[in-house]
């Protein structure tokens, strides 16, 4: 039926062309598994050296740990409100006092808790706003399929680095210091460095995306924004969307520390209540943080999966 | 008149189009035919210029094609529209948009960069759709058609340009036979009607000789055939497409249906929608 040698061909002169190419194959594969084995104990033993280093350099030894332990349960001892189950609930009284033991005694401050909370979740909504909106520009730039030339490839690619490599702290200390306390430091900070953290990724994300569209735009005479625009946006609009709210959820957390240096949001009382007094109002304000965190990606991820699963209907 | 005068394109070592010398007048229709890798696809993308020749010039109507920067080039494109084998279409944009885009060049930079298009443009979007046959899918993503009503939409959008010129590289190669005779007879039709320069890319031989007034043939990088389709023999065809085909004949280079009954039943239906 055919020239072509096949399996079970009878013919004794395929049959040695055949066992050629097994052998051939087992040799390459010995080989190549040979280079691969060497490589790995190679990797391993540099990673063996990395661990003992880091465990001298960071004293990190078993019975240092074991004295530890203890001593942060006693820390822990000192920030538990002392409540007493038959004054729970109690209200405030006649003269507005709470009484000692009740929720409301350990909650003294709830308000203030709360709008500083709310305050970092703005923050964190403004800080992301602002740096996915530097990150979307820059990451058609950034990108080596889309730059126009290496300059400014080179240029953006550096840019990106740097406000993504100063940490977000050390940015809110300078902006305390050059605009005062209060969350418009902290917005900044950390939008810069969204912006660093996103640009990376928007740029990534837009190497992925295929020429073609790009190409059709090109040939109808279309500026290098257009070309961004109509060829390369469409496609990646959903990815941008996804790593931008990943980003709120970071970014909400960033905000509730970033107020240790003044910069706004609940982290400045976090830092007072810690200095000043170390008791039951640390727990408090930590118990408030740790549930607007968990809540807020909850709902966010929520939010990326639904957005994420109609996009792949 | 649109000529070439020793155009080359080197990639590396390798000369993917070597010193192309052509004359085509307005309102031809040419076939430029060849094996893989002969050199068609580099030639037609020098035309438009999305890729920059090594050397030689393009000249129409007086002016090198081939040194124009900035808004000149881009005009140039948009008067020297591109069909692609690909379609090469925003797969996640509507179809209507899609065709939009070849307006692009005419739209002042505030208008495009909010995506704001005037009736008139629609409608004009419209008309060129309607023409291919394809207004019905406008409000449809173009990634949800079929490859043969894709190539109709980057027709539409192609002529949405209202370009002088129609470059069409390997236009049906990604087709099944019948929409690869929809997309021929449209842009037979843009020829004849419009009285456009269409300059096609064909790897099939009876296509390049049923639609097109002068075929070119290329050969490694080289024009080794240019004249009329009775002046194509069968050994010069074997020599386009490589001397070691012994057994070469048209029909193999073929993915026309050959006329069955069940073929012709199909064309009848096909008709009839």
């Amino acid at each position: 039926m055919s020239d072509i040698p096949m399996m079970g061909s009878s013919a004794a002169a395929s049959n040695t062309a055949h066992s050629d190419a097994v052998s051939a194959f087992e040799r390459h594969r010995v080989e190549l598994r040979a280079s691969k084995r060497s490589w790995t104990i190679f990797a391993l033993i540099v990673f063996a050296i990395c661990l003992g280093l880091s465990i001298w350099i960071s004293n990190f030894y078993p019975e240092r740990l074991a004295n530890g332990v203890p001593r942060i349960f006693e820390y822990f001892g000192t920030i538990i409100p002392e409540l007493q189950w038959n004054m729970l609930f109690e209200g405030r009284d006649a003269d507005e006092r709470a009484v000692p033991g009740s929720i409301t005694y350990w909650y003294t401050d709830f308000w203030t808790y709360a709008t500083l909370i709310w305050e970092t979740i703005l923050m964190a909504m403004t800080a992301t706003l602002i740096g996915a909106g530097m990150a979307f520009v820059l990451s058609f730039p950034a990108a080596n399929n889309l730059a126009p030339n290496s300059w400014i490839y080179w240029i953006s690619r550096r840019f990106l680095e740097i406000c993504r490599g100063i940490p977000e702290i050390l940015l809110a200390l300078v902006f305390v210091f050059m605009i005062g306390i209060g969350p418009l430091a902290g917005v900044l900070a950390i939008a810069i460095h969204t912006a660093g953290a996103l640009g990376k990724l928007f740029a990534e994300v837009n190497e992925n995306a295929s020429s073609r569209p790009v190409d059709g735009i090109t040939a109808v005479g279309g500026t290098w924004p257009e070309k961004m625009l109509y060829g390369v946006v469409p496609q990646v609009a959903p990815n941008f969307f996804s790593y931008a709210m990943l980003r709120f959820e970071i970014n909400v957390r960033a905000s509730s520390i970033i107020g240790f240096v003044g910069a706004g949001g609940i982290g400045q009382e976090l830092n007072r209540v810690i200095s000043f007094y170390s008791d039951d109002r640390v727990l408090a304000v930590l118990i408030l943080v740790v549930l607007t965190v968990t809540v807020i990606d909850l709902i966010s991820e929520r939010i990326r999966h639904r957005f994420i699963g109609r996009e792949n209907l | 008149m649109l000529t070439l005068e020793n155009l080359s394109r080197r990639f590396g070592e390798n000369t993917a189009v070597a010193r192309a010398n052509l004359e085509i007048p307005d309102g031809q229709m040419v076939g430029i035919i060849g094996r893989s890798g002969a050199g068609k696809s580099t030639l037609l993308r020098l035309l438009n210029r999305l890729t920059d020749p090594s050397e030689g010039k393009i000249v129409f109507a007086g002016s090198d094609i081939a040194q124009l920067k900035g808004r000149e080039l881009r005009e140039w494109r948009s008067d020297c529209a591109m069909i692609f084998q690909q379609f090469n279409l925003v797969g996640r944009l509507d179809v209507i948009t899609n065709v939009l885009t070849g307006r692009l060049y005419t739209m002042p930079a505030w208008r495009s960069m909010t995506q704001v298009f005037t009736p008139r443009e629609r409608a004009f979007a419209i008309q060129a759709l309607d023409r291919l046959g394809m207004a019905h899918t406008a409000l449809q993503r173009a990634e949800t058609l079929s490859g043969g009503q894709q190539q109709r939409v980057a027709i539409a959008r192609a002529l949405a340009q209202e370009p002088k010129i129609f470059l069409a590289d390997e236009p049906i190669a990604s087709l099944d036979p019948m929409n690869a005779k929809v997309v021929m007879d449209a842009l037979r039709s843009i020829n004849q009607q419009d009285g456009k320069t269409v300059i096609c890319n064909l790897h099939t031989l009876d296509t390049a000789r049923n639609y097109c007034d002068r075929i070119i043939g290329m050969s490694a990088g080289k024009i080794v055939f240019d004249g009329t389709p009775d002046l194509l023999t069968t050994s010069m065809a074997r020599e386009i497409y490589g001397a070691e085909a012994e057994d070469f004949n048209e029909g193999s280079t073929s993915t026309a249906l050959p006329e069955t009954e069940a073929v012709a039943a199909v064309k009848e239906a096909a008709a009839h929608v």
